[in-house]
């Protein structure tokens, strides 16, 4: 079992990242014996366990498809529920809504949903304060598209 | 022709000092930054965070996406060559085309 990279994610502040590479030449690693051996090294830190053969910039997500049904706001709400694509990575997702060019990201899907809600309340809020006038046309249909989605 | 690997400091620093976009987004965990060319709001990017952590290139084009630039454009962009003036008459000329 051979470790090649061992750092605390700078930014997580919440746990510890063990990199490992799990390259063919290597014997399988145990991940509960891994847990097992860097717990009592970090204390009472969450351990989180990647191999860093998919920690690429150039990492192929999992796709999924999900909807949201609110914006978790007290003053929007949604007309519809809208589609959200998930980009599953390793360390991270990606949440798009593509007709709005819009993406959120997050540690964790409910991050990442959260995340996408804020963004699309940023672009409701900044859009009404542009006058129809000065839209470009990307942005003009981003503003019919989002009066569908969003009420006050 | 694929998106280099940068950082993400490296790209927010270029899209704000080369594209002065006007900043927004109060909301969500990075600020937006709304491009206008002649008064005219013709695209939005998500700003990248101040970290040193590569972006993964499918942020990456993401990005390069929102500012329609092509690939090579986009690295050129982050790279030097591209300075925002001609990034602006790039997309001047885009839109005589389209």
């Amino acid at each position: 079992m051979q470790i090649c990279a061992l750092k605390q994610d700078s930014s997580r502040s919440k746990g510890i990242v063990l990199f490992h590479n799990e390259s063919s030449s290597s014997p399988k690693v145990n991940y509960d014996f891994m847990r097992l051996l860097f717990q009592p090294a970090i204390g009472s830190s969450k351990v989180k366990l990647i191999n860093s053969d998919v920690l690429t910039s150039k990492e192929k997500p999992k796709i999924k498809k999900t909807k949201i049904f609110d914006v978790s706001s007290d003053i929007y709400k949604l007309k519809r529920p809208i589609d959200i694509r998930l980009e599953i990575f390793s360390d991270e997702i990606l949440s798009i809504i593509p007709e709005l060019e819009l993406y959120g990201e997050g540690v964790t899907e409910a991050d990442a949903l959260e995340d996408i809600k804020a963004e699309l309340i940023d672009l409701y809020e900044y859009l009404n304060t542009v006058p129809k006038e000065k839209l470009g046309s990307d942005p003009k249909s981003w503003k019919k598209i989002i009066d569908t989605l969003i009420i006050d | 022709m694929a998106i280099d690997d940068f950082t993400e400091k490296e790209i927010r620093q270029k899209i704000i000092n080369k594209l002065k976009p006007d900043l927004g987004g109060k909301r969500s965990k990075h600020k937006k930054g709304y491009i206008y060319l002649d008064g005219i709001l013709i695209g939005k990017v998500k700003i990248p965070n101040d970290h040193n952590r590569i972006m993964k290139e499918k942020k990456s084009q993401y990005i390069a996406k929102s500012l329609k630039l092509n690939d090579k454009d986009f690295n050129d962009l982050i790279n030097c060559p591209l300075t925002g003036n001609d990034y602006y008459r790039k997309f001047k000329k885009k839109q005589l085309i389209h």
